[in-house]
């Protein structure tokens, strides 16, 4: 049975937006505030972590710095190894605060800070209510920061065992990924739906274990620029290719492979491209900082590193830009950056695995080139430049980035198609399938 | 001649000799004899010729070049017999042709023996006979008898012996009466041999005695006996080398090589002197010592250190010394290593424990099960289990003990506890034991708290499977079916979902000393699909064990006996096999156990030679022909 009952929405983040200017939380915000104006939600709350960066009142866990409808939790202690909440006093808090506010839907749009176990206390709380959780990075798999690549090597990963991830990180037993991939898994049992940005990511949860007909695919979505789209149009002909680079500064992010292809590039005399980098280093760990800037001094000529930007710049940026590149050695999951390149009409060239090559469509939205391989990506951009044509010819077949009303009417929908049992008329449920889930 | 003063006596008993008796005679000695062999004037105990020396005459002497008597002294409380002795002669011109002087020494220690009752020399004879021939020689203590101290005895005995006829008796006498007795110095160094010893450390193991820890050096084998004195000396009186095990010095070797060249590197030694010196130090404040007695007669002591260890650390110390071979093995602990262990083992748990209770959350009143899970070494295991066993509602059924093993854990346990209570829900109650007891006591302590119907023991490595996340609640309907069955096991799996374990079956290890161990069939493999989802084993693992709690309680848990963790759940199934009970596993019952995986390492040596105590212990116990034997490789108790 379909629930017709108004929605009352808690949606829940890792961090506030208000306070950290991560891809998860502004998604998580945002969603909420499209979901908050339509009808069908009667009343709707955002839960948040304050990831210490938010002062709590002392000996409370809760508090409401931004608003009659936005919580913040402070809490510390966090385990990343088991995404578990050990604060003792959070599931008592929490359950008050359910039972005051009594939501029919718990969506997490992450569940670090707060918790796996948090999703224990809303089943226990409101047996009724429906628990959504969107999949962010495949941190529910890998201990690696979720991104799926090895230690130390950051080799790409298929898939995790115990003994692979003991191999990753030796201080760890087999038998303690064994016991992650079991805690894990007994509070994923809980989720009613699981919400994935991209196929891929959803996919790499099926085969670890998730129940197939409990995921879903649906996009983030973009909210409407402010500035009109441009066309895809190189800026003037007789002027070398201009390729952007937006967002974090890092390894993963494939900065070396893109300074490796500038190098190789200049080696040839190739001088028809040139590369603006437009992103933050400031935040990555103190080795990489030293090693980049000291990469800075003998960059190639045609690299032109800008330093940070606002979030709301982007879009005029890649406008300045003829293509966007995402050259990242991880595997991503559905990346902000293509949205925001496909808004600005912009074709994107990325690495061809995972998320990327997925959200890009080789030869339609864009070009793919193989993934840490600098000389693969150098030949692509010298072949663009030398055929600019082929970056125009996209202009018919570049995708329509999801917007955000789309992305809300969508996960509205997935609330409503969440059976609710009939005996209990949305208030109380069976405990949920708790087979569905088998370690590998 | 001084032969000529008397009669030279026969080797047997062919000597037609008068039984009347003058003097009192011995209760339940021979008929009286119709004329004296002779009297003892006087006798002591001499501590510094370890034994009991003894003066008067006798009508005859012993015939040069046949085998020495046998001597045996009754006393009011007993007799000392079978030991060394040592008898000479010496003129006694005041009694003209009636007799000869006589002086006896016995090896043996200053038991609180009474009064001297007799004197037998009797002829030596190979075999024991059933009724051994009335003894040539019948010596009875002057009225009132003479009992001397050390010194009087000494002093008085000294010019007889001076006298004695010559003979390697005499020069025997001489030898034990020159010796100094022990004055609480060392004075093996004055031996006329090179014989090096040294004790590292002492360790009293009431009631079987104190075991030696340290390293001997002879090599003339000029030694002809160690011998530990003390304060109560020990009935047994062999040498010390008779409970002895050689171990490895190497540092000693390399140490004394500059002085004495290449020497035995398995000159150490783990030695267990019985029952001497216990409880050290004595009420009077005298501490045992070392004798070295060498072949040509000569006595070197050397000072024990007082004990220092105690309990576990006193056990790791003896396991960490020894290193036998397999056929060592056996022997090493009948004559050392079980008796003095197993003392320290059981003075360890003799010490009254209380534990304290703390209650998280309201367990259920009438439980139908009581899960006892021991914590020792990892506390999160506590967090696993409790997420993993709230999420089936039938587990509210049962109520949960955990026994904290691990006393310096207590903090983080608690803090961990009350966190998993507050996220989890599931009620538990933790024992805390203020000392580390073992896994077989830990388990008794929540035995006796425990209010089920029946009692399962749980390892804390044990995790339920999202396969079976009702395996509780099969196993005890398995006992409820069936009331023959005693014990159900689970099917424990690998994190890979290879067997770990589906019941136990003995197979005796060559490589250890031949005794039965358990093994675990198909461990490693995946499991087969079974017939019968219950298949009666010998035993099943106490990683995950159910059965009665009235059972339980009536067997008294887990024996006490196993030391630190193995074989006490054999050991149990076997004894409710005794009853006339199955053991069996329950192939449904599916849990993960993540067996820990570097037990046995070369670091940790010790702990595998508390595994074959435990192995001697059991064998001992439930496979006794295995037990003398040294290799015996065929299968037993096989189903």
């Amino acid at each position: 049975m379909v629930s017709e009952a108004p929605v009352r929405l808690l949606m829940i983040a890792h961090l506030h937006p208000a306070v950290s200017k991560g891809g998860a939380e502004i998604a998580a915000y945002q969603l909420y505030n499209s979901l908050r104006s339509s009808p069908e939600v009667e009343a709707s709350w955002f839960l948040a972590a304050s990831g210490g960066r938010i002062a709590p009142r002392l000996g409370a866990r809760l508090s409401q710095p931004f608003g009659p409808d936005e919580y913040v939790y402070a809490g510390a202690g966090f385990d990343h190894f088991t995404h578990s909440n050990p604060d003792p006093e959070w599931p008592g808090e929490f359950s008050r605060l359910l039972e005051q506010l009594r939501p029919t839907v718990v969506h997490f749009h992450h569940y670090t800070n707060l918790g796996l176990d948090t999703l224990l206390t809303i089943r226990r709380v409101l047996p009724a209510a429906r628990i959504v959780v969107t999949l962010h990075e495949y941190l529910g798999i890998c201990n690696h920061f979720g991104q799926m690549v090895k230690r130390p090597s950051l080799a790409l990963c298929d898939r995790a065992s115990p003994r692979d991830c003991n191999r990753c990180f030796p201080e760890k037993s087999e038998q303690d990924f064994f016991l992650r991939e079991l805690f894990i898994k007994r509070f994923f049992r809980l989720v009613d739906a699981f919400v994935s940005p991209s196929q891929f990511l959803a996919d790499r949860y099926i085969a670890w274990g998730i129940d197939p007909a409990r995921m879903t695919v649906i996009e983030n979505g973009l909210p409407a620029p402010q500035t009109p789209t441009g066309a895809v149009a190189l800026r003037s002909s007789g002027r070398p290719l201009s390729i952007g680079f937006f967002g974090q500064i890092s390894r993963l992010k494939g900065i070396d492979v893109l300074f490796d292809a500038a190098a190789l590039l200049e080696e040839a005399g190739f001088e028809g491209v040139e590369i603006d980098v437009h992103g933050d280093h400031s935040g990555q760990p103190p080795e990489f900082r030293a090693l980049f800037e000291a990469r800075l001094q003998t960059a190639a000529k045609i690299i032109h590193v800008h330093g940070p930007y606002e979030n709301s710049k982007v879009h005029d940026l890649m406008l300045g830009v003829d293509a966007v590149i995402v050259p990242s050695i991880w595997w991503e999951n559905s990346p902000l950056v293509i949205q925001e390149a496909l808004l600005a009409r912009r074709p994107v060239i990325c690495s061809d695995i995972g998320g990327m090559s997925e959200k890009v469509r080789n030869g339609l939205d864009g070009f793919h080139f193989r993934a840490g391989n600098a000389r693969s990506l150098a030949t692509l951009l010298s072949q663009l430049a030398t055929e600019p044509a082929r970056l125009l010819n996209l202009a018919s077949t570049l995708a329509q980035p999801r917007s955000l009303t789309e992305t809300s009417a969508e996960t509205l929908a997935l609330y409503r198609s969440l059976p609710v049992d009939p005996d209990v008329g949305g208030l109380m449920r069976n405990t949920p399938a708790e087979q569905d889930l088998q370690p590998a | 001649m001084a032969q000529d003063l008397a009669t030279t006596l026969p080797p047997s008993d062919a000597d037609p000799v008068d039984r009347r008796s003058k003097g009192p005679t011995a209760k339940g000695a021979d008929a009286p004899r119709s004329r004296e062999d002779g009297y003892i004037d006087f006798y002591g105990y001499v501590p510094a010729t370890g034994g009991w020396l003894f003066s008067g005459w006798s009508r005859g002497r012993w015939r040069p070049g046949a085998p020495p008597p046998q001597v045996t002294a009754h006393f009011q409380h007993g007799k000392l017999e079978e030991t060394e002795s040592t008898v000479c002669w010496f003129p006694r011109p005041d009694l003209g042709r009636r007799g000869v002087g006589i002086v006896l020494h016995i090896r043996a220690p200053g038991l609180p023996l009474g009064e001297l009752s007799s004197i037998d020399l009797a002829v030596s004879s190979e075999e024991p006979a059933e009724n051994p021939p009335p003894p040539a020689l019948r010596l009875q203590p002057v009225r009132p008898v003479v009992h001397l101290r050390e010194s009087d005895v000494q002093s008085r005995i000294q010019p007889a012996v001076a006298n004695a006829f010559a003979g390697p008796e005499r020069s025997r006498l001489v030898s034990l009466l020159s010796r100094r007795a022990y004055a609480g110095i060392d004075t093996l160094h004055e031996l006329p041999a090179p014989v090096r010893l040294d004790i590292d450390e002492s360790i009293s193991v009431p009631p079987a005695g104190l075991v030696l820890i340290g390293w001997c050096l002879d090599p003339t084998h000029a030694v002809a006996a160690i011998r530990v004195h003390g304060p109560q000396e020990a009935r047994d009186r062999g040498s010390l080398t008779d409970r002895w095990i050689s171990v490895e010095r190497p540092d000693v070797a390399e140490a004394v090589s500059a002085t004495m060249g290449q020497v035995d590197t398995r000159c150490g030694f783990v030695a267990l002197a019985p029952a001497c010196g216990v409880p050290w130090p004595s009420p009077g404040g005298a501490a045992p010592y070392l004798e070295v007695e060498l072949k040509t007669g000569e006595i070197g002591y050397l000072r024990i250190p007082p004990p220092v260890k105690t309990g576990a650390a006193a056990a790791r110390r003896i396991l960490e010394v020894i290193h036998p071979s397999a056929d060592e093995i056996a022997p090493a602990f009948d004559k050392v290593l079980g008796p003095a262990l197993t003392a320290i083992h059981k003075a360890r748990l003799a010490k009254p424990v209380k534990p304290t209770e703390i209650a998280f959350g309201e367990s259920p009143a009438e439980p139908v099960c009581s899960v006892v899970i021991p914590l020792y070494g990892r506390m999160d295991f506590l967090t696993y289990q409790m997420a993993l066993l709230s999420e089936h509602p039938g587990n509210s059924a049962h109520e949960f003990i955990y026994v904290l093993d691990d006393p310096p854990k207590k903090r983080e346990l608690l803090d961990l506890a009350h966190s998993a209570h507050r996220r989890f829900g599931l009620p538990f109650r933790i024992l805390l034991l203020d000392t580390n007891l073992g896994y077989g006591p830990a388990n008794n302590h929540g035995m006796v708290a425990a209010r089920g119907e029946f009692l399962c023991l749980l390892n804390s490595d044990v995790m339920p499977s999202p396969n079976a996340p009702e395996w509780l609640d099969i196993m005890i309907a398995d006992l409820r079916e069936d009331a023959t069955l005693g014990m159900v096991g689970g099917q424990l799996l690998f994190e890979d979902g290879t067997v770990q374990h589906q019941g136990i079956t003995f197979e005796p290890l060559a490589q250890q000393a031949g005794w039965p161990f358990p093994m675990h069939p198909r461990k490693g493999l995946k499991p087969e699909r079974t017939a019968q989802a219950l298949e009666e084993v010998m035993a099943v693992t106490g990683a995950c064990m159910v059965l009665r709690r009235d059972l339980a309680s009536s067997l008294k848990g887990f024996d006490e006996v196993y030391a630190i963790g193995d074989f006490e759940d054999t050991d149990l199934c076997l004894r409710v096999r005794s009853t006339g009970l199955r053991c069996a596993v329950e192939h449904r019952a599916q849990l993960y156990h993540l067996e820990r995986q570097s037990q046995i390492t070369p670091d940790n040596r010790w702990r595998h030679h508390a595994t074959l105590l435990n192995a001697w212990t059991h064998t001992r116990r439930w496979f006794p022909e295995e037990a003398g034997r040294s290799h015996p490789p065929r299968p037993l108790l096989r189903r």
